[in-house]
């Protein structure tokens, strides 16, 4: 914790200080592991908080998904985390300083593979980081796509809430609501990463007994506060989402508690990253929180359908494409809307998705994707990738919780304005194409790596069914 | 302006206006019954068990024509009577409950056939419980107890544990779910039916008993009615089913024990 003079700063898992502090985490986590499972402190207690399989102990299968809560809920869980972990390093001789370093998979490259130390060496009894069961191809070294792994979308939204939105919708107690809809960023790159890496990331009730799912969460954790900094903190007002109270335990194992509210800024919590989510350098940091500005209360608009598919559409691992019709009332409206100086804006909604469990298979979605597309089409084209991570749990939710659709929303206003600008706009239909998401080979790709290229990713899982894609204008 | 066309754009005015309308008539109904009963001797039609059979729309026109009906027997006729009573009290305690499915329904449907899918849900939804109300009450005119004044609080007692059994938990979390709605042509209006079908037929095996202890209330029925709709559409707008079930059936124990204590003194 911070001593109210210097922040703490968290380091990228490359970086020197990372580096160093990767070491520190894995005899911590060995030591975690040894502790008692009903220790609120050990290894099993605190990722059992996320999710687990079995009979959940206080305060345990509590993690928030497709909701506003999302953000903050795990903001709040790595905070409690890392000063157990914190107590476990100085406990192992290390520094009172320690934090967490975050995996920012978004640089590319080197960057883009799972961090050595959580490979190597590949013994689960020799290396505490290391995960026998996530995809071979990620355990080799091979690096995430860069559809998995992006930052750029979730970094140019602009609302927290709204109809393509940052942080997701909103929870409150007596909201009903018929769908749970996650913030662009809950699905890339978080939820895309975890279904990516394989295992048990890509179940939430396993997720967090992986080492490397504390280093995503640091770097989701630091995309908000990238994006916070960018926008001038535009988080939720309300007190349903303000006064939310979320308890944990603390580094002594006492349940201890935050509010949403409390955790708008890392300052608050004595910590930054590094580099600093508002730029410059760490030394110029201000130790102290900024106040942040008094945000404008108000319901998102709603948004006016114009167009749907008619059917149910099934992904089982395979590229599907399916067509959209624009309802000829809507057809005008629709381009008009695509004008640069309308503020209107388009949003494709892929919605009631439901599924037995999450799929090992993360789809990207494009618009009007040609047979043989380029490179430029598959640029030009791309709305968003969906990883359906969680999607177990809308239709079985954790604890006492109402069962729920899921539904992704997408703004499209830039490509449907590109389609037109290259005449290939049909006024009546849109077509909506689902690719699976499968790395390219590289020449500087680990050869292992390579090789298993194929067998990592090339599979059927059981279907997801989509219950209707749509096409909306905000009113 | 700004908020009266924002009033005026919402796609679920009439129907809030229509629930109005209902609760309106009922306690027209209520006044004129309470006016009549007062100018004539004996017992009225208000006093009884299954007001709604022997009441019926009739009753509330003619201000209270039914009163002898009271502690006669339950007829063909008086279920006939009463279908038309049991579908207003449908609108007023059911629609209320249904309003966050019909405002889903509308939103997510083509702008401009909005007001028409939310009144598809709406026709589909009452239907299924005015259908049930045939059901019902037919079963219920031939058992012994529904004549007596313990009828409430058996009814009551009835519902206070049907909300701790699965079968109720399951219904009320499918009162959640929603179904993927086609956009236009009679697909649209299928889609529609369909979802009003799941979420009526969730929302009946949800609410049953509790609308069969609202149509055996006998006096003071409209506070009961009252009562009823705000607590089941509490219990629905609830994101936490197996928490607001349990505190509703502690609610309703409470109530059948507290009036079959007054039914005893009395």
């Amino acid at each position: 914790m911070a001593n109210g003079t210097q922040l703490l700063v968290r380091h990228e898992a490359r970086s020197t200080q990372g580096q160093e502090a990767l070491q520190h985490y894995a005899a911590a986590v060995g030591a975690m592991k040894e502790r008692e499972s009903s220790n609120p402190t050990s290894w099993d207690y605190q990722a059992a908080i996320h999710g687990t399989e079995s009979s959940p102990l206080s305060l345990q299968k509590q993690c928030e998904h497709e909701s506003w809560y999302f953000f903050p809920w795990h903001r709040i869980y790595l905070f409690y985390f890392e000063e157990i972990v914190r107590q476990a390093v100085v406990d192992t001789g290390g520094p009172e300083d320690w934090t967490l370093p975050y995996w920012n998979y978004d640089l590319g490259g080197e960057f883009a593979s799972l961090p050595e130390p959580f490979r190597q060496p590949a013994s689960e009894g020799e290396n505490p980081l290391y995960v026998g069961v996530r995809r071979p191809y990620y355990n080799a070294g091979g690096p995430l796509p860069e559809l998995v792994s992006t930052e750029e979308a979730a970094l140019a939204l602009r609302e927290f809430i709204g109809n393509a939105m940052f942080g997701g919708n909103n929870k409150s107690p007596h909201r009903p609501r018929f769908w749970g809809q996650s913030g662009l960023p809950e699905e890339t790159p978080h939820g895309t990463v975890h279904v990516q890496v394989g295992g048990w990331m890509r179940n939430p009730e396993e997720a967090a007994w992986d080492p490397i799912f504390w280093l995503h969460h640091a770097n989701i954790d630091r995309i908000w506060a990238v994006w916070n900094e960018k926008e001038g903190l535009p988080n939720p007002v309300e007190s349903g989402w303000a006064d939310h109270p979320f308890e944990f335990f603390d580094a002594a194992g006492n349940p201890a508690a935050k509010t949403c509210g409390e955790v708008t800024e890392t300052a608050l919590l004595g910590y930054t990253y590094d580099p600093p989510p508002g730029g410059g350098t760490v030394e110029e940091v201000a130790p102290t929180p900024t106040e942040p500005p008094e945000p404008e209360a108000g319901a998102p608009t709603e948004p006016k359908f114009v167009g749907a598919t008619e059917g149910t559409t099934i992904l089982e691992g395979e590229a599907t494409e399916v067509p959209l019709e624009i309802d000829p009332n809507g057809q005008e409206e629709v381009l008009e809307s695509a004008e640069p100086d309308d503020p209107r804006h388009l949003y494709i909604n892929i919605e009631e998705i439901r599924g037995d469990s999450t799929p090992d298979t993360v789809y990207a979605t494009y618009l009007n994707l040609p047979e043989e597309a380029s490179d430029a089409d598959y640029e030009n084209r791309y709305l968003t990738t969906l990883s359906f991570f969680g999607l177990e749990r809308t239709t079985d939710p954790a604890e006492d919780e109402a069962p729920h659709g899921m539904r992704v929303s997408a703004e499209a206003t830039e490509i449907i304005r590109r389609l037109r600008d290259e005449t290939d706009w049909d006024r009546e239909r849109l077509r909506i194409c689902f690719r699976p998401v499968v790395p390219e080979p590289s020449l500087d790709m680990p050869e292992e790596a390579r090789e298993l290229l194929d067998t990592s990713h090339a599979s059927r899982h059981s279907p997801i069914e989509i219950g209707r894609v749509s096409l909306s204008i905000d009113a | 302006m700004t908020a009266l066309r924002s009033l005026a754009r919402r796609p679920t005015l009439w129907v809030e206006a229509t629930i109005a309308a209902a609760w309106l008539a009922l306690l027209l109904g209520e006044g004129a019954a309470h006016a009549s009963s007062a100018s004539s001797s004996g017992s009225s039609w208000e006093s009884g068990p299954l007001w709604i059979c022997t009441t019926g729309l009739g009753g509330l026109a003619s201000h209270g024509a039914h009163q002898a009906a009271t502690t006669a027997p339950l007829e063909a006729a008086s279920l006939a009577a009463g279908t038309p009573m049991w579908a207003l009290m449908a609108v007023a305690m059911m629609a209320p409950t249904a309003l966050p499915a019909v405002r889903h329904t509308a939103l997510t449907s083509l702008y401009w056939r909005r007001r028409r899918a939310a009144l598809e849900f709406l026709v589909v939804f009452l239907g299924l419980w005015t259908a049930f109300s045939v059901l019902a009450l037919a079963p219920l005119m031939t058992f012994d107890p529904i004549g007596s004044s313990f009828a409430l609080p058996i009814a009551l007692a009835a519902a206070a544990l049907w909300q701790l059994t699965p079968l109720k938990l399951c219904a009320l979390r499918a009162c959640h779910r929603s179904r993927p709605l086609p956009p236009r042509g009679w697909r649209a209006s299928a889609g529609v039916a369909d979802f009003a079908l799941h979420n009526g037929a969730a929302c009946l095996a949800s609410c049953w008993v509790m609308m069969v202890a609202a149509a055996v209330s006998g006096p003071g029925r409209l506070l009961w009615m009252g009562a009823i709709t705000a607590a089941i559409t509490v219990e629905k707008l609830d994101e936490r089913p197996r928490t607001a079930s349990r505190r509703l059936a502690a609610l309703l124990a409470a109530a059948a024990v507290g009036v079959a204590l007054a039914v005893l003194l009395d």
